[in-house]
């Protein structure tokens, strides 16, 4: 598929553009984080502790005296980069997964949709606490819990991809021609399959975010002083009628972000769906 | 039906084993000895000898395991390191918190989410539309502890209308309830418009509109039975996450629930417990699941022959 008339397609959703403009700053964002921050994130000060917004602080600072506009800043690059990395593991092992179940077919694909039974059996957020309860906190197990966690998705689509990409023409004469079936992935299924599992991850983005922010905020992801926007929620929490300032702006951020992602999703979707008559 | 029940049926049996043995090895996998921690502090190394004997722990695997399930089938996890209470009765109280929570969430977000998804549909494509899902997706992309957060700042402490803490009378229901019911919502509004636009469009609504029949009556009798076939699978999974995500607003609201049992649970190495709701959340999650897919199978008919 070419790129231009999907552009042109995708452009018309006003809403998928706002998110793909807030992904783009947000990615750039966190890309030079730490050359933009006006301050360091982790330098305290305690005489400067809980100021309101000013013109120094534009969103105030918090219980110690740090700038929360640096900590949001550089938390983006922290947050991004757990919901990047969490995805990314969960996409490769469940399109894996998927598309080997749905290319061999028979048994294997028996297995593989009974092991995805069993692995839908724990709802996300309680799969990763029980994934951290034995791993131990910190950022590295939030995002092998939450890539844990989020495999069956990836699973599935990639399997309904392959399965209707195998149904098609091209496949079979590749078959026919002679074709190894490592080239007939290769060259015919994964591309295929790709764009719907791009779309899940994006959407996946999303959620990967809310779930390593709602984790740091129990206290079982990122550890202090670490600004991972979670956790920074809930150092604001004894804070939270007096100077609210401390978890306003890391909760708003979240949400802006998210946002971004599943509209930027939503649209992509948009665009890859074949459209019915409408 | 009785066919597909029981091939549904069938289908949970390996789920439940895999889950049963989740829950076994989970103490087996966190780094500590069990032993030891249910000894006590001063526990002499002899103590945690006789504690280990007592537990069982110096018997092969599989005999451990099947004992566990025997007891567990009787309702026996032991007693909670924290509170010493049989780990039955903890679990019961916060499973039956959590789960007066996440029904009258279902059942706000259900009603919320349906108007929004059905007002949207009816006014498909126009400014309306927009902002109705535009909303329906801020619903899905706020944090669940922010919104908590921000409803306590302002009900509770400024206007100081609703309490903010723990299961004390109706009340209490409100805040969290909204603030777990916002996602669900938004992705029940989302499914709904869906299902509500493929719906409208078909023959069956044109011939009701064109025998004269007035839109209300088209949504409610026509439309709406069929676009909500697979709002009831969203649905039977958002109460199962419901159940078992809770943990996030339990915990910012202090509700006493299963949710925030299972992460204090940690905290606290109170291995029995964290065991015990493993289990049940996930059972709990099956079954409604099941229940879902039989619904499903109720409502829709094609799905019983599949």
């Amino acid at each position: 598929m070419t790129l231009r008339p999907l552009w042109i397609r995708f452009r018309r959703n006003r809403g998928a553009l706002l998110g793909a403009a807030v992904v783009v700053v947000f990615s750039v964002l966190g890309l030079v984080a730490p050359w933009v921050a006006p301050y360091d994130p982790l330098t305290q000060n305690l005489a400067q502790g809980l100021q309101p917004p000013s013109f120094a602080h534009p969103l105030g600072t918090d219980e110690v005296g740090r700038d929360i506009l640096s900590r949001v800043i550089v938390g983006s690059r922290i947050s991004l980069a757990i919901a990047f990395a969490s995805v990314g593991l969960a996409l490769v092992v469940g399109g894996s997964l998927g598309l080997l179940a749905g290319f061999c077919g028979g048994r294997v694909d028996s297995v593989v949709s009974r092991l995805l039974d069993v692995w839908l059996a724990l709802p996300g957020l309680l799969l990763a606490i029980v994934i951290i309860a034995i791993l131990g906190v910190g950022i590295d197990n939030v995002i092998i819990s939450i890539a844990l966690g989020g495999v069956p998705p990836y699973a599935r689509v990639a399997r309904g991809s392959t399965l209707s990409v195998k149904e098609s023409g091209f496949v079979e004469a590749a078959r026919s021609l002679g074709a190894p079936d490592l080239a007939i992935i290769l060259r015919h299924i994964v591309p295929n399959i790709l764009a719907f599992l791009l779309v899940q991850a994006t959407l996946g983005i999303a959620t990967a975010l809310l779930t390593a922010s709602g984790l740091s905020f129990l206290g079982l992801g990122a550890q202090p002083p670490t600004p991972e926007w979670g956790a920074m929620l809930a150092d604001g929490r004894p804070y939270l009628i007096s100077n609210p300032q401390v978890s306003v702006f890391p909760g708003f951020t979240i949400m802006l972000v998210a946002l971004g992602f599943n509209l930027f999703g939503d649209g992509l979707l948009e665009t890859v769906t074949p459209r019915k008559a409408r | 039906m009785g066919r597909y029940l029981a091939r549904r049926l069938l289908a949970i049996v390996p789920v439940l084993f895999v889950l049963s043995l989740v829950s076994f090895t989970l103490i087996k996998l966190i780094p500590g000895d069990p032993a030891a921690v249910l000894a006590g502090i001063n526990a002499s190394p002899v103590d945690i000898g006789v504690m280990r004997h007592q537990m069982g722990l110096d018997r092969p695997l599989h005999v451990q395991y099947l004992r566990f399930v025997e007891r567990a089938v009787a309702g026996d996890f032991g007693r909670s390191v924290r509170t010493t209470r049989p780990v039955r009765v903890e679990i019961a109280q916060g499973f039956s918190n959590t789960f007066q929570l996440a029904t009258v969430s279902i059942v706000l977000a259900t009603l919320v989410g349906l108007s929004l998804g059905c007002f949207a549909a009816l006014r498909r494509y126009t400014i309306y539309d927009t902002l109705a899902m535009m909303t329906a997706t801020l619903g899905v992309s706020a944090p669940v502890f922010w919104v908590g957060l921000m409803l306590i700042v302002l009900f509770s402490a400024d206007l100081r209308l609703l309490p903010a803490a723990g299961n004390v009378g109706w009340a209490s229901f409100i805040l969290p309830a909204v603030a777990l019911g916002l996602n669900s919502s938004g992705i029940i509004a989302r499914m709904t418009r869906a299902g509500m636009v493929d719906t409208l469009s078909e023959d069956y609504v044109r011939t009701a509109r064109s025998k004269g029949v007035t839109e209300t009556a088209v949504v409610i009798r026509h439309a709406l039975k069929n676009a909500m076939i697979p709002a009831i699978t969203v649905l039977g999974l958002q109460y199962g996450y419901l159940l078992a995500g809770a943990a996030i607003t339990e915990t910012v609201f202090a509700w006493p629930g299963l949710g925030r049992l299972m992460v204090d649970s940690i905290g606290y190495r109170d291995y029995p417990v964290m065991q015990a709701g493993v289990l049940v959340v996930g059972v709990g999650f099956t079954l409604i699941n099941l229940l879902a897919d039989l619904g499903y199978a109720v409502v829709d008919p094609r799905i019983r022959y599949g």
